[in-house]
């Protein structure tokens, strides 16, 4: 799989969504930030990314009815990779479900954004 | 096998079993000495009329008298054996029917009034009901136990307001009935729809009680029948009862109480403490995350002053990252929703990615953080995320509970060559002996609360539960004013390797992905 370059940052907080994208874009990577559900899913679909970073709580769509449509039947973006990255703790059912579908699950709470590239950089390293 | 049941009821106005007996004896007792005093006329009849009218000499006349008597009681004594000896040969037969002997015995004809009368009628209806109440067909000797149940029996294990189920030897269902939560399976049998524990599931029991016990009783609280979001979830508590040998061929009986209403409050605070968990933890993401892009960017440029203040905020910030995670944790696991997933993984690896958070905390609060690690140490089966919760936890304490410019040391070693042991030293105030039992309950802060210190008093709580989970002990030592230890155990993971990949397919299918499965918390546990 390609190098992770351009990266679809799906995220409603405006506090956190710009904070990752400042320091992502920093790191060199070109950042979209959607800080909508469906305009996002629209977006996964319309273009080509990398990665993509997915939150769960979003206003129009819910992060796991994205991943759903993405991946739930025919893996719609297979040139993608997928982590999600929430506060949001889920019953154990529903994570093992996204568990399937996604290359990640993450708490943004316990990470940084210097985390977060730490982390991305390994994710390059690991056939999906 | 209705005209057992229908009789019934007229010998209850007879004779009860009890009295039988005795009225019985009564009877007896009068054909005797009547037959007796027949026999002694006839006898005596014989010889006067043999004296008087056929003048017949006195002592042939005795003689023939003698003679009479005594063909007359062969006689009677015939005929007092048919009808003394009838009740048992009639209760031998029902015997014989009940008991399946190989030659098939008739039952005895009991339709005639005395029978009702003298109560043998009621008597062999006992053996009848006995035999039908241990499970034996009356009427079909030689066909398989119908577990089925019939008539008034159906209608009450159908009307019950809780699901039953009976199990079969193979576990089976054999029957269920209509709240049951089963299925029908695509052969057409029929399957539960409980989701048990890996660990503590019906299939696990049912062996436990085929391999060790002839009875017993188990209860499983809190199992759903449905995936959360499901139509028509439900939720149980459900007992069994297991019973080695039972005649009916029923090796055990479920019984499945819908407790959906009361676990679903429990649900809502869960889902309350997930969505204040989340609100507190958007704060808690910006403040880090900025921290961390700060750091990165300006701390060149603080003079030594600002750079403290700035290692406090960023200190707090972890702790209070820390703290959520120990409020959801215990949420989680009051539910029975917190489950550790073991993979093979690395004590020095672990601690390695705590140091920088750790070793901040310790500085600012100006501690000395010592670390005593021996190399080589085997691998141990843990939960990543989780036991660095535990670490972090038990070093946030040493760190609280000491005097400024402590030492804490943390070392490991192994123990008893199945465990990894852990230890967290501190030189602080310690703990009053008479509050050490209680340290590791929730909520339990002890005499410390009068310390102007801050905490939940629910990390020892999680702690243990974590590590336990883990399937090792945690344990405390400490002496009021000299400081206490911590530590605990984690199983070496070449040990517990077997049971762990043998155990549970899904844990083996994570055990083999979590390499490639990046996670910074307990995806797989609850």
């Amino acid at each position: 799989m390609a190098d992770i370059k351009t990266i679809l940052c799906i995220e409603d907080d405006l506090f956190i969504g710009e904070m990752y994208a400042r320091s992502l874009r920093q790191a060199g990577y070109t950042v979209d930030l959607i800080p909508d559900g469906q305009k996002g899913l629209e977006a996964a679909l319309a273009k080509t990314y990398d990665l993509i970073l997915l939150d769960i709580l979003l206003p129009e769509k819910f992060g796991t009815e994205i991943l759903k449509q993405l991946r739930g039947g025919k893996d719609l973006v297979p040139h993608s990779r997928i982590l999600i990255l929430t506060n949001f703790s889920q019953d154990e059912e529903s994570r093992i479900a996204m568990q399937n579908k996604a290359d990640g699950y993450l708490i943004k709470a316990d990470i940084t954004p210097r985390k977060l590239i730490d982390i991305i950089k390994s994710l390059q390293k690991v056939e999906p | 096998m209705d005209h057992y049941y229908g009789a019934r009821k007229g010998s209850d106005m007879a004779i009860a079993n009890h009295e039988y007996f005795d009225h019985y004896k009564r009877s007896a007792i009068t054909l005797i000495v009547l037959s007796q005093i027949i026999g002694a006329c006839l006898a005596g009849g014989a010889a006067m009329f043999a004296w008087q009218t056929l003048s017949v000499n006195p002592l042939n006349a005795f003689t023939l008298g003698l003679v009479v008597l005594i063909a007359v009681n062969i006689v009677f004594g015939f005929v007092l054996f048919a009808v003394v000896s009838k009740p048992f040969k009639l209760l031998a037969q029902a015997v014989a029917h009940v008991s399946k002997d190989p030659v098939v015995t008739p039952p005895p004809m009991l339709d005639a009034v005395r029978y009702e009368h003298s109560g043998l009628k009621a008597l062999i209806q006992t053996v009848y009901e006995l035999a039908i109440s241990s499970g034996k067909n009356v009427d079909e000797p030689n066909a398989q136990a119908n577990p089925e149940p019939t008539g008034i029996y159906q209608q009450i294990a159908a009307d019950l307001p809780c699901g039953l189920i009976a199990l079969g030897k193979n576990g089976a269902i054999l029957y269920a009935n209509h709240i049951a939560p089963v299925k029908v399976t695509s052969e057409g049998g029929q399957t539960t729809t409980l989701q048990f524990e890996q660990n503590n599931s019906l299939t696990t029991w049912l062996a436990d009680c085929e391999a060790n016990k002839v009875r017993d009783t188990h209860l499983w609280q809190r199992v759903a029948d449905h995936l959360p979001g499901e139509e028509g979830r439900r939720i149980f508590d459900v007992v069994g009862y297991y019973q080695k040998e039972s005649p009916a061929g029923v090796a055990a009986i479920l019984v499945a109480f819908d407790r959906t209403t009361m676990y679903e409050s429990d649900q809502e605070d869960m889902d309350f403490i997930a969505l204040a968990a989340h609100e507190l933890r958007g704060p808690i993401t910006v403040i880090r995350g900025y921290l961390d892009v700060i750091k990165n960017d300006m701390t060149t440029k603080f003079t030594p002053d600002e750079q403290e203040l700035f290692d406090r905020l960023q200190v707090s910030s972890e702790r209070l990252a820390g703290y959520v995670n120990n409020i959801l944790n215990v949420s989680r696991y009051d539910r029975k929703q917190f489950i550790t997933h073991l993979a093979e993984d690395n004590l020095v690896d672990i601690i390695k990615t705590l140091i920088p958070d750790l070793a901040l905390r310790a500085r600012t609060q100006r501690r000395k953080l010592t670390f005593s690690i021996p190399q080589g140490l085997p691998n141990i089966a843990a939960d990543r995320s989780s036991l660095g919760e535990v670490v972090t936890n038990l070093v946030d304490n040493a760190i609280k509970y000491s005097h400024q410019d402590g030492e804490v040391l943390i070392s490991a070693a192994v123990k008893d060559n199945a465990f990894v042991e852990v230890t967290v030293k501190d030189g602080g105030i310690g703990i009053p002996e008479s509050v050490v039992g209680g340290l590791f309950n929730k909520f339990y802060r002890s005499h410390r609360s009068k310390q102007s210190v801050g905490g939940t008093g629910l990390g020892l709580y999680i702690c243990k539960a974590i590590v336990e989970s883990h399937g090792g002990s945690i344990w405390v030592r400490s002496h009021e004013g000299e400081g206490s230890t911590f530590g605990f155990t984690v199983p070496i993971y070449s040990t517990v390797a077997a049971k762990l990949q043998a155990g549970d397919n899904q844990n083996k299918d994570i055990t083999q992905r979590s390499e490639g499965w990046i996670k910074n918390h307990a995806m797989y546990r609850r």
